[in-house]
């Protein structure tokens, strides 16, 4: 059932089983575990069915380190920032989850097994199924086009699915709403998560809305799933019982805030023989329902000889050169320059008699989104400022290393490697990244470890399960409990966590 | 300058000869380029006159490789370079004799610079150590007699 909270008497409360903070991905994805089961859910939404201005304000925040918009990422009504994601979607890979002795803080509780199963269900959230993340026979098949193996040993080819992309508030709102055990609330802010016992347990959640109404939700757990920069920001508010912010006592809460620094466009690839690409590298392939593309990766092996953090390159296709049209912008005349030069190297005779006469080739983008080394000065903190509600915002202190940085130009280097002694294409790359972070660097919307997991509560501030450390029954739920990245977008794994830790409440409270 | 002997053949193949059967794999009107690429005739030595359409982009790429690398500057040594590489392959030397079997070999050098991550920065471009000179020896020996 909806429930819109400023329809409600002033100070009303609520009792249910399992309150969820946040009807983005992880937070719906949890609460429908619990539909049609005796449980009672509470799901308590910030926005409505639609974006609202007001609302949307709340997410303002400062970012004081590398420039990021930290109300432009994310959206606050029902669906959460999924009613604009890309739908991109891919597991981690198994190293992600391993304990690297070349990547401080590195390691998962659980290896990427644990998370198989709940993988494949999240998939039909994101309706992707069936999955053909790493089987390179499969597209060839339903592509007729062989994939190059690496020659470098470098790289490896994987498999990015594309979901609709799936807008989990409009995809599964109505389910939600015709529930017989699950509420949500809409138009709910919560503003405080109220703990007695010092902060050793939740007692209520406080709620207010714009319009000035407070209310009150109250529950067995609560599972806090505002997204990656909320869920800290939330347990950092919540400091009427710890000072230092609820699960904060170890001064972690916020630290390890990672992305996946992405560098759009940060080369640029010319081909003369386009064939020399099979197009699933360039293009979106239809194949049993859903799309999928390429994408470079660097092998296990590479990362581990080289110490390297995992990296995945996508290419897209910009335009074609012809001979007799002359290039309308600086670059374009070194592109075609370049095709001109190369091109013995670039396409056969046979194939350059069936192409027209005056094509000279294509060129296509290259972007990459790397992996950075969990920081703890990468931090999420409050700032002085405070929102509509009174409280204070957020303050992102984005920060990447040089281990990042040079992880990202090895990367960068093999890739030009291979596409090289595959004779495919030569790459254009000014250089920007030699010495420093081009200003290019940018994040993907994809916030991650700010509530890390880990056994030890001196390291992490949740547990295998997700279970706050020293909080009885708060859990969170989000990439914000990454202990690290990889390269893949984070919402598939979120989304597999959340069904587990969907399982793991059903069994708690029985 | 002329009549070198060549290293890279089993039988003898003179570096002019060598020269002239590399520009002109690598001048071979690509599709369109035609006139519209051909490099100025006029100060160029007559042998590499009489090859027609060349790119202009060779030399684009060759000069900026000069001018990174200066010190090989020297037409005789850019192509000793060149041929070096050529005759590491195995069979590299014996079967360099004609213009196909050159450009085979050449593009097996490239593909294993590229393989083993040997490239230059030239203009922007990732290329081969190899490729590079290539075009560093056209500009070169496209270029007025110093
Ligand atoms: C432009 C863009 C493109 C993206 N593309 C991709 C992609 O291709 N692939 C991929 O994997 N990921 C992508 N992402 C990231 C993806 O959207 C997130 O990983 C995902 O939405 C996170 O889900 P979540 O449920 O944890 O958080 P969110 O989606 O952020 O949802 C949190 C919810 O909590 C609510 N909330 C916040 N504060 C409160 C509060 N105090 N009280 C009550 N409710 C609250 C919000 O209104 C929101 O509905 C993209 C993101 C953006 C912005």
């Amino acid at each position: 059932m909806f429930i819109d909270a400023r329809s409600l008497p002033d100070l009303s409360r609520f009792e249910t089983d399992v309150a969820i903070i946040g009807g983005g991905p992880a937070g719906i994805s949890l609460a429908r575990t619990f539909d049609g089961a005796s449980t009672r859910v509470c799901l308590i939404e910030s926005g409505g069915l639609q974006p609202e201005a007001r609302t949307q304000a709340l997410y303002d925040g400062e970012s004081v380190g590398i420039a990021y918009p930290v109300i432009a990422h994310r959206l606050r009504f029902l669906g959460g920032s999924s009613n604009h994601w890309g739908g991109f979607c891919r597991p981690l890979d198994a190293i992600d989850f391993e304990q690297r002795d070349w990547v401080p803080h590195s390691g998962w509780p659980f290896g990427r097994e644990t998370l198989l199963p709940y993988y494949e269900r999240a998939c039909d959230l994101v309706e992707i199924a069936p999955p053909r993340f790493d089987d390179k026979a499969y597209w060839e098949r339903v592509t007729g086009e062989p994939l190059p193996d690496s020659v470098t040993g470098r790289m490896q080819v994987r498999f990015v699915h594309f979901s609709p992309p799936t807008h989990f508030g409009e995809r599964y709102g109505s389910e939600l709403g015709a529930s017989k055990n699950i509420d949500v609330l809409l138009n709910a802010n919560v503003v405080n998560i109220a703990a007695v016992g010092g902060g050793r347990h939740v007692e209520h959640l406080q709620l207010q809305t714009l319009s000035g109404l407070r209310h009150r939700v109250s529950a067995r757990v609560y599972v806090l799933a505002t997204g990656g920069l909320e869920n800290a920001r939330m347990m950092l508010l919540s400091n009427d019982s710890m000072p230092a912010g609820l699960g904060n006592q170890h001064d972690l809460v916020g630290r390890f805030f990672m992305e996946h620094p992405h560098l759009s466009g940060f080369a640029e690839l010319v081909v003369a023989d386009i064939l020399r690409l099979p197009g699933i590298y360039r293009t979106r392939v239809f194949a049993d329902g859903r799309y999928a593309t390429a994408a470079f990766n660097p092998s296990e092996s590479f990362l581990r000889d080289r110490h390297l953090l995992n990296c995945t390159f996508m290419a897209g296709q910009a335009g074609d050169y012809h001979s007799n049209v002359a290039p309308n912008w600086e670059r374009a005349g070194s592109h075609k320059a370049m095709l001109e030069a190369a091109r013995r190297f670039l396409i056969d005779d046979r194939r350059a008699a069936i192409l027209p006469p005056t094509l000279l080739g294509h060129w296509l983008g290259l972007g990459c989104a790397c992996e950075q080394v969990p920081n703890p000065d990468s931090r999420v903190t409050l700032s002085p400022q405070r929102d509509a509600l009174g409280l204070q915002k957020l303050r992102l202190d984005w920060r990447l290393t040089e281990q990042d940085r040079l992880s990202a130009l090895e990367h960068m280097r093999s890739l030009v490697m291979e596409i090289g002694a595959l004779d495919i294409g030569r790459v254009f790359n000014g250089g920007e990244y030699d010495d420093a972070w081009p200003e290019i660097v940018g994040g993907g919307s994809h916030h991650m470890g700010t509530t890390r997991m880990h056994d030890d509560p001196r390291q992490g501030v949740v547990d295998p399960n997700c279970k706050v450390h020293g909080v009885d029954n708060l859990f969170v739920a989000g990439s914000s409990v990454f202990p690290t990245g990889g390269a893949s977008n984070p919402t598939l794994t979120l989304v597999a966590l959340a069904l587990r830790l969907g399982d793991h409440l059903k069994s708690l409270l029985g | 300058m002329n009549g070198h002997v060549c290293s890279i053949t089993g039988g003898t193949v003179s570096r002019r000869d060598f020269l002239l059967s590399l520009l002109s794999l690598l001048a071979a009107p690509a599709a369109g380029t035609g006139a519209a690429g051909a490099v100025p005739t006029h100060d160029l030595p007559p042998w590499l006159a009489a090859i027609s359409g060349r790119p202009e982009a060779v030399l684009r790429f060759g000069a900026a490789y000069l001018q990174l690398y200066p010190e090989e500057r020297d037409r005789e040594a850019i192509i000793a370079a060149i041929e070096s590489r050529m005759a590491d392959l195995p069979g590299g030397g014996a079967t360099a004799g004609c213009t196909v079997d050159q450009l085979l070999i050449l593009q097996r050098v490239v593909r294993g610079e590229y393989l083993r991550g040997e490239f230059v920065r030239i203009a922007g471009w990732s290329l081969s150590r190899t490729e590079a000179r290539i075009y560093a020896a056209v500009a070169l020996w496209s270029a007025p007699d110093q």
